[in-house]
């Protein structure tokens, strides 16, 4: 899904929200993310930030490292005093 | 050096900030388990709304858990400046335990950082986003893994088994301390609270917003990811009564004095009047009450996340069961009260349902107020059915440390270049043995508010807790007290 279509989707749920609004007759204001409900807004994996993905991807490689390396301390502290 | 706490009391400052964090802290961990399910949910669907409301619930997280640890962290410090030897004493035992627990803060409050900023930098990695998630749930479970060990010490210390371990082993990991006999109930029930906690507080959050909703499309929204959060909290809060009954046979093998003040209304527990651990219980039966009614008025309707009526009946049939084997265990008063509190919140649940036109707002806030409620009783009836650390712990008014490692702890000096200090003249005359032995253990307040006048049997019963006084300082002292002059 690239960034055209996913504009137009979600202009067309904004439109659908204002509808409803009307029929509703209420007078609450849509909240802005009112219109993010309707579309699981996936897209292509080259669409996201390089910086951001590699950021998490580090991350998330150092934090299971740390999990291994709490882990294994635990399990030698419980055969070991 | 003795710091007291103005206005609250040294007991009281530290109560107050633990039972705080606990609330905070407990949250967090729910949190953490009801965002990665919700993301799952939504991306197995490809519906959005369950995704974004675990957006919104990780955003509460993110602020949640950033109070909790500076909360932890005030709590670290009055520890260590009113409880100073006890603080000291739970370093020499778990100082890398305490390390370990430090460096998952840090993980932690990194991954909740990083999941929460990149969610909308990430939906071409939604499977990476989810994951990065999920990751918190076993992080959270290693750091209250590792607080347990020290909060279950406090409670079942081993029977100085722990020092054993000690002589033998890493100075400042005591393995026979940390794997105490009440360690793996605690664990298992707190792992499955949080979850309860999480869910109910998160339902708790959709009650609120459904009270300010109006569009059928939010409602819907709220109503919906509501029930979900209901849903994973009542799965988790079944467990609760079982393990918290074999949590309750521990105590009574390896902490009978709790367990004795708990079970009859003893000491702390009561306080005000109130058996704060008894308005526990009765809080948890009257959610049981409303969480099977809910899931019995739903199960007909034709919505999300509800359970079918044969398991919801099968559920009471097997908890009213529970609750009757409790009677017989403990006073059929028990299981009576139990039993109204949970007859009346199933009531009040249809009641609620009915009033708001089948909506679950009323239930879902009562339900997260009842929840806290539960986690706070709980947190504060397990700390004031402990007897005091000092009664327990038999080096606590010497660090203990064992002799064999003391060398490790020392700094190597010449004992030449040591510069001569001159002794401090020893203070004479009974006025100053007042001020110096009796404000080695308490304040001169309580010597000077004492009410009566028998100074031989209290200076006699201060030597038996430890008070060293020569015959003739004992007679100095008692004389100087009856006469009534100042000191």
């Amino acid at each position: 899904m690239n960034e055209k279509t996913e504009e137009k989707e979600n202009s067309e749920a904004q439109e659908q929200a204002a509808q409803e609004s009307k029929e509703g007759g209420s007078p609450e204001k849509a909240p802005k993310w009112e219109s993010e409900l309707d579309v699981y807004p996936l897209r292509e994996p080259s669409d996201d930030p390089r910086w951001a993905v590699r950021t998490v991807w580090i991350w998330t490689g150092f934090a299971i490292a740390a999990l291994i390396f709490i882990f294994t301390l635990l399990v030698l502290g419980a055969i070991y005093d | 050096m003795h710091l007291e706490f103005p206005i609250l009391g040294a007991k009281w400052a530290i109560g107050s900030i633990a039972l705080f964090h606990t609330a905070v802290a407990s949250m967090a961990i729910g949190f953490a388990f009801f965002v990665t399910v919700a993301q799952i949910v939504s991306y197995i669907r490809k519906e959005n709304r369950y995704d974004l409301l675990a957006k919104k619930v990780q955003l509460i997280h993110v602020c949640i858990y950033n109070i909790g640890t500076i909360n932890a962290i005030g709590l670290v410090f009055l520890l260590s400046g009113l409880f100073p030897q006890f603080w000291a004493q739970l370093f020499v035992q778990f100082y890398w335990s305490i390390i370990v627990e430090e460096f998952l803060f840090f993980l932690l409050a990194t991954t909740i950082t990083f999941h929460y900023f990149f969610w909308d930098k990430l939906w071409g990695h939604k499977k990476l986003h989810i994951f990065l998630g999920a990751l918190l749930t076993p992080l959270f479970f290693l750091q209250f893994y590792i607080i347990n060990g020290l909060g279950s010490f406090m409670l079942t210390p081993g029977f100085g088994e722990a020092e054993l371990s000690l002589r033998t082993g890493v100075l400042g990991w005591d393995k026979m301390g940390f794997y105490n006999p009440s360690f793996l109930m605690l664990t298992l029930h707190r792992t499955l609270a949080n979850f309860a906690y999480g869910g109910f507080s998160a339902a708790g959050l959709c009650g609120i917003f459904l009270y300010f909703a109006k569009k059928p499309k939010l409602k819907e929204f709220y109503e919906d990811g509501g029930r979900l959060a209901f849903q994973i909290a009542f799965m988790a809060f079944l467990s609760l009564p079982v393990a918290g009954y074999f949590y309750a046979h521990v105590l009574k093998n390896h902490a009978n004095e709790a367990y004795m003040n708990l079970m009859w209304g003893r000491g702390d527990v009561v306080a005000g009047g109130v058996d704060w651990w008894w308005l526990k219980h009765i809080c948890v039966a009257a959610m049981m009450g409303i969480c099977l009614t809910y899931f019995r008025k739903t199960s007909s309707a034709d919505k999300e996340f509800t359970i079918p009526a044969i398991m919801v009946y099968s559920v009471a049939v097997l908890y009213l069961m529970f609750y009757l084997a409790m009677g017989m265990v403990m006073t059929w008063a028990f299981f009576w009260f139990m039993l109204a509190f949970g007859v009346g919140g199933a009531f009040l649940s249809v009641h609620l349902l009915k009033y708001h036109g089948g909506s679950g707002r009323g239930v879902f806030l009562l339900i997260g107020i009842l929840s806290f409620t539960t986690v706070m009783l709980g947190g504060y009836s397990r700390e004031a059915s402990r007897p005091r650390f000092v009664k327990r712990i038999s080096h606590y008014d010497k660090v203990f440390v064992p002799e064999e490692r003391q060398p490790y702890l020392m700094v190597h000096v010449d004992p030449e270049d040591i510069p001569k200090v001159t002794p401090k003249e020893k203070a004479s005359g009974p006025a100053s043995l007042i001020r110096e032995n009796c404000s080695g253990c308490h304040t001169l307040t309580r010597v000077k508010n004492y009410p009566l006048d028998n100074w031989q049997v209290i200076v006699s019963q201060m030597e038996a807790y430890g008070l060293k006084l020569t015959r003739e300082e004992s007679k100095l002292i008692t004389a100087h007290l009856d006469s009534g002059r100042p000191y």
